[in-house]
């Protein structure tokens, strides 16, 4: 997110899809790893070279193989990832793969096949077969293009080397199980990405039907106070209606969807608040709950603090009009938590008048019954301030 | 130029040409200069020399057209070139204010507020003093709360976490036995603290919300979007 926010209706076609980035993920490791194995390939090769111990048929079958991979790169870093090459080319990749195996396995004598450098293809087609797992081709496909050339390095390296057959089943095994790896993982990563775009497509469509709700009202009270004809006498209840509207759309438009109790399911206090404020937007809220994050609550004193805040704010609504801000606050403390609600309304004298059914028994008497402290503090012209206090409880 | 008020120059960056259209209607006080709906425009045409204050709309494109400069990228444009901004602007959340003052802005009228309020702060900002929105009390706070404003005085820290529950100031001034303006004066130096760290931060107008928290000295997770 850049510090001005992704609007929540933008979809930003300059951002690649999950899955599209996982692809890309896929094809930075695996070719990492052919890339590196193709210079330890080059490296054997020109060491030959320099010892004057050069195998033409080994000279020719690694010349294949760098061509065919400053192609094959090329056009993956075209593309940016395998799965975006033309299908065709899982073929030739794995023709040429075979070919290394079969040209360079005549070429040399047997005792060279086995655990020696001078048989690079094994190594080849070690970091040549994963690859197959993220073509744009089916798992089963792949796998048997791995077992396919397991098959053909086994052949080709068993005559002459018989007596180490288990080291060749072991060598080809590897071949096949480094596909096989290769394919969970793509497999697993592809879905993690599928699901992740599902998810996004989901709220992007949620909050699009959010925002239609929403504006609903909004512009026909717009268009209502657009019209000339409108009698002086209901502009007043129409600009009222108008701040209303204006305090619940700017309300919906910057909370973030409603909290949710913590991982362990126990109610937390943002859970609690957020839940008390359905219904209320219209007010002009303000919401600071950034000291209050994560403190668990007892569901039992849950109940108490959100029925007590509506209450209160079913108060605050009673005398809406004289009203400006209403202002939520919570923040851990030292030896527990505080929740706080304070509007600059006209406020009132406690000594001369008493509180109401609502405040005494709903708000009071219902928080004192949970263990909560409550303190009201108000006077004429001052606004009302509500704070509750309560003992900090492991997650329940 | 209008002699008899010759320090209330003023430049209007807004996309709403009804805005731009009322504005030396609406701000009688004000002498408008020059009204644009795009920052560009006002720097092909004014230098800094010729205005006292830019006032200006943070949202200056409803297309998300790329090219358009706004937020606190147009800001930081600005300030870079010399000009007094002030943002006219609801936008509430601290992420988005904290790099806008710590681009450079220096003030923020509310467009959810009275015309009144308005105009004083446009003309508090020419006078050269801060105006900090009430919505950025929270940033403070939760800047005291992990010792990034160090120099606060017991009382300024009283008036914060009372400013910050909304007490009103005539109820905050009565709880601590001082009067109403002195309360005020003590949270003006709260904010004047808390702008000269969040300009001392130079927050990148592309910053991420992990990289502002980083340079705030807060705790991962302090600036999320609150939950309710």
């Amino acid at each position: 997110m850049t510090v001005s926010d992704t609007p929540l209706l933008r979809q930003d076609t300059t951002i690649d899809s999950s899955r599209i980035k996982a692809e890309r993920a896929m094809t930075v490791v695996l070719g990492v790893f052919r890339l590196g194995m193709l210079v330890q390939v080059l490296f054997s090769l020109v060491s030959s070279t320099i010892r004057s111990e050069i195998v033409w048929g080994s000279a020719v079958a690694g010349s294949v193989v760098v061509v065919w991979n400053v192609i094959l790169f090329g056009v993956v870093i075209k593309q940016k990832s395998f799965a975006a090459t033309p299908t065709w080319m899982w073929l030739i990749d794995f023709v040429v793969a075979a070919q290394t195996v079969i040209v360079v396995s005549q070429a040399l004598p047997s005792s060279s096949l086995i655990g020696t450098w001078a048989f690079w293809p094994y190594a080849y087609i070690c970091a040549t077969a994963p690859t197959f797992a993220i073509w744009p081709q089916p798992i089963w496909r792949s796998m048997t293009l791995s077992v396919l050339l397991a098959v053909i390095y086994g052949v080709t390296v068993f005559p002459g080397n018989e007596t180490l057959i288990y080291t060749i089943i072991n060598n080809a095994a590897s071949v096949v199980i480094y596909t096989l790896i290769s394919a969970i993982g793509a497999s697993f990563i592809r879905r993690l990405a599928q699901t992740a775009d599902q998810h996004k497509e989901r709220a992007i469509a949620l909050e699009q039907e959010r925002h239609r709700f929403h504006m609903h009202d909004v512009t026909g009270l717009l268009n209502r106070l657009s019209q000339e004809d409108i009698p002086p006498e209901a502009l007043a209840a129409l600009r009222t209606q108008a701040l209303r509207e204006s305090n619940r759309l700017r309300y919906d438009i910057t909370s973030a969807s409603a909290a949710t109790p913590n991982e362990l399911g126990s109610p937390t206090v943002e859970s609690v608040i957020s839940a008390s404020l359905k219904g209320f937007g219209h007010l002009p809220l303000e919401i600071r709950t950034h000291l209050g994050q994560d403190i668990s609550l007892h569901p039992d004193t849950a109940v108490a603090l959100e029925s007590a805040l509506i209450s209160l704010l079913y108060n605050i609504q009673f005398h809406a009009g004289q009203v400006q801000e209403v202002i939520i606050h919570s923040a851990r403390q030292a030896d527990g938590w505080e929740v706080s609600i304070c509007d600059d309304g006209v406020g009132f004298d406690l000594e001369q008048t008493p509180m109401g059914f609502g405040l005494k028994r709903q708000v009071i008497a219902g928080l004192q019954s949970q263990g909560l402290t409550v303190t009201v503090e108000t006077a004429p012209g001052e606004g009302t301030c509500v704070f509750i206090h309560g003992p900090l409880v492991e997650p329940h | 130029m209008n002699a008899s008020r010759p320090h209330n120059r003023v430049a209007v960056i807004d996309d709403s040409s009804q805005t731009r259209e009322s504005f030396h209607l609406v701000f009688p006080e004000l002498e408008v200069v020059g009204t644009f709906p795009s920052v560009n425009a006002l720097t092909a045409t004014m230098s800094p020399d010729d205005v006292d204050l830019t006032v200006l709309d943070l949202q200056l494109s409803r297309n998300f057209d790329e090219q358009v400069l706004q937020g606190p990228a147009a800001v930081e444009h600005l300030t870079a070139r010399g000009y007094r901004v002030c943002l006219y602007t609801d936008e509430r959340r601290l992420l988005v204010l904290a790099t806008c003052f710590s681009s450079g802005a220096c003030g923020l009228a509310r467009k959810s507020d009275s015309i009144t309020d308005n105009q004083t702060a446009f003309l508090q900002v020419i006078k050269g003093t801060p105006v900090i929105p009430s919505s950025m009390v929270e940033l403070a706070e939760l800047l005291a709360y992990r010792d990034r404003l160090p120099t606060l005085t017991e009382r300024q820290s009283e008036v914060l976490r009372g400013r910050a529950r909304g007490i009103t100031w005539g109820a905050l001034a009565r709880r601590l036995g001082i009067s109403t303006k002195t309360a005020q004066e003590h949270m003006n130096a709260v904010m004047l603290k808390m702008m000269s760290v969040l300009q001392a931060a130079h927050l990148s107008n592309s910053a991420t919300p992990g990289d502002i928290e980083r340079a705030l000295g807060l705790a991962p997770g302090d600036l999320a979007a609150p939950t309710c």
